[in-house]
């Protein structure tokens, strides 16, 4: 085994702060890489559909690990955040015929520059009181865009957003589309990952563990609060829109106050201050919701006479009792159990 | 003039109904330290609650039954979910609560359906009264009335009572309280009794004023946000607050719907919170917190 049975035989700095440290780690990626990107010649129709959809829920959960999991700024407003960004990338290839890929970077800034406007609270909101700005930016962002913006947005019947297109390629199909998602969520994941331990994820975390001794310390609380919102948001954005562009069609429908809150509750689930935590938050999330919708029905003709009840009800009521159950039994999310796994698998034949 | 009077009483009585509700989370917050998220589907619970037992039984009985049925999922709620959660990070209870929501919105949807529900014609089908030109619902002066009483109420069980000095203690300081004999964990379930008691008069009326239906839950989130603006700790402050977010709500549908569309009315109270959180980050009359290292 190339692993680390005891000790830390690191003899550089480099070699200590690496991401990918060990043999087993480097083969353990690479074989990661060639499944994800052969997964959309096994995985076919509705499954694949799926996969994109966890890509771009992870990207999203990425931006609110930063926020809550980071620095613990409480938000209930990502779903707004996110439909934000959908909003933005839509309206610019919309309107202005603009590239899909460079709509996508502008919808990540506009979504940060909202985050900015909304993070301007954290001057003096903190902790709880957090819920007011950031839940009042989720509906703000529905009147923006239902009455506003109506010229543009066409309020409620929703707008359509453009195939992507790169040099004549079309991202047309799910098989295509999945390479975009996959690549984007990469290089999303990379940067979060690195974001996280740099002087600006270091200053995260003091923020988040005690705000004043971290401006005891030296440390701009203001300015990295708003730094965690803008990324947060960016995230947020980049994954609205790369959602946007794979239904082709939104309206505000699509982002409601319970995504919101789903956002934070599955963070919570994957583990709190984890990048591993967010994309075991959005891989469960899908997942759970893609059973529920495959049980839901057979349920219904089992039980026979709930009138469709049962399909509506019982995905809030899963997703509810799955979080609670977290919650009470293992608070530090599934990114708690997965260290635990690599410790004893690390030591293996030995308990410590 | 007579539009403005008009507006300002269906501010007062939403305001109220608003004040209510958050004086729900207002006191959880005070006796656990919890911030109850959970509003929107308690009184979804509360209100189907009702208006199936008042279309099955005679009034008084009907009442009565709803009130200890209600009283008894308070009770359940502490007991079973969030005892376990006591001494958990903070954000744990906090999104339970969300999810206790969830859940019974999802219950209330798998019983009851979502077809809208009228409350029987004596409660919801109260006729419009005149005093002059002006046309006042009459729900709104019982609600105006009722809610008026069960603050009063609230306020004189608390000074006045064994239980409700209890609870007072507890809000202080939980171990304090525990040394000095008072049973914590019972004062945590009156707490929870007492906020659904709470949401089911809330549920009564706004039941009566726009029939019940999922989207009863919305008056939840006004609840939460109420209680944040009025300050956590704060009965004046909810009322304040509630009284305030009722009447922008009410005067700006009247008057700005024609000028900034229908989904103003929704927006104006969020708007306006999210600028007093600059003013006043922690609510009207919330504690600053002086925090050491």
């Amino acid at each position: 085994m190339k692993g680390r049975p005891c000790g830390v035989f690191d003899v550089k700095y480099s070699q200590d702060r690496a991401i990918l440290r060990t043999k087993t780690h480097w083969t353990l990626f690479i074989l990661f890489l060639i499944f994800l990107f052969t997964i959309p010649f096994f995985l076919k129709g509705h499954l694949l559909s799926l996969g994109i959809i966890i890509g771009t829920t992870m990207i999203a959960m990425f931006g609110i690990q930063v926020m809550i999991g980071y620095t613990y700024q409480i938000t209930l407003g990502h779903a707004g955040f996110v439909g934000f960004g959908a909003y933005v990338s839509a309206l610019l290839t919309h309107h202005l015929g603009w590239n899909f890929f460079f709509a996508l970077p502008m919808a990540g800034l506009g979504a940060a520059l909202y985050g900015l406007i909304i993070g301007t609270s954290t001057v003096r909101c903190k902790g709880l009181y957090m819920v007011i700005p950031t839940i009042s930016a989720h509906f703000i962002f529905f009147y923006l865009v239902n009455e506003v913006f109506r010229k543009w947005t066409f309020g409620s019947e929703g707008i359509q957003c453009a195939t992507p297109v790169l040099f004549g390629f079309a991202f047309n199909t799910d098989f295509r589309y999945f390479y975009l998602v996959a690549v984007i969520t990469l290089i999303m994941g990379i940067a979060v990952k690195n974001l996280v331990r740099t002087k600006a994820g270091r200053a995260f975390v003091a923020i988040r563990d005690n705000d004043i001794a971290a401006e005891v310390m030296g440390i701009d609380i203001f300015r990295y609060k708003l730094l965690s919102f803008a990324v947060g948001n960016f995230y947020a954005g980049i994954g609205g829109a790369l959602w946007g562009h794979y239904v082709t069609y939104i309206n505000t429908e699509f982002f409601p106050i319970l995504d919101t809150v789903y956002y934070a509750a599955f963070c919570i689930v994957g583990g709190l201050g984890s990048i591993m935590g967010a994309i075991f938050a959005a891989v469960f999330w899908r997942l759970l919701g893609e059973g529920v919708n495959y049980v839901a029905p057979i349920l219904d003709n089992i039980m026979g006479g709930t009138g469709g009840n049962i399909v509506s009800s019982m995905g809030l009521i899963t997703f509810a009792v799955v979080t609670m159950l977290f919650l009470i039994f293992e608070p530090r999310g599934i990114a708690h159990r997965w260290e635990l796994f690599k410790q004893s698998y690390r030591l293996h034949p030995f308990n410590y | 003039m007579n539009t403005f009077i008009q507006l300002m009483i269906s501010g007062i009585a939403i305001g109220l109904i608003y004040a209510l509700a958050a004086l729900g989370v207002v006191i959880v917050y005070k006796a656990t330290k919890i911030l109850n998220l959970a509003p929107g589907g308690l009184l979804l619970i509360a209100a189907y609650l009702a208006w199936t037992l008042l279309s099955k039984l005679p009034v008084v009985p009907a009442i009565a039954l709803t009130i200890i049925a209600v009283a008894l999922v308070g009770w359940l709620l502490n007991r079973v979910i969030l005892q376990p959660l006591i001494g958990q990070p903070i954000l744990a209870p906090i999104l339970c609560g969300t999810m206790i929501w969830f859940f019974l919105r999802g219950v209330t949807f798998f019983f009851w359906g979502g077809n809208p529900k009228m409350f029987p014609t004596w409660l919801a089908g109260r006729p419009t009264v005149f005093v002059g030109e002006i046309g006042i619902p009459e729900i709104m002066i019982w609600c105006i009335v009722i809610s008026s009483l069960t603050i009063i109420a609230l306020m004189l069980y608390f000074k006045f009572t064994r239980s409700g000095l209890a609870m007072r203690v507890t809000a202080e300081d939980v171990i304090v309280s525990e040394n000095l004999g008072i049973r914590v964990l019972r004062v945590f379930s009156n707490t929870w009794v007492i906020c659904l008691l709470l949401f089911l008069i809330t549920a009564y009326f706004v039941g009566a004023m726009q029939g019940i239906s999922q989207d009863l839950d919305f008056v939840g989130v006004y609840g939460i946000i109420v209680a944040l603006l009025g300050g956590l700790e704060s009965f004046p402050g909810a009322i304040i607050a509630g009284l305030v977010i009722g009447i922008v709500q009410a005067l700006v549908g009247g008057y700005a719907t024609d000028v900034m569309g229908g989904g103003i009315a929704e927006t104006a109270p969020f708007i306006v919170m999210f600028l007093i959180s600059f003013w006043r980050p922690y609510g009207f009359f919330g504690l600053e917190r002086i925090e050491r290292i």
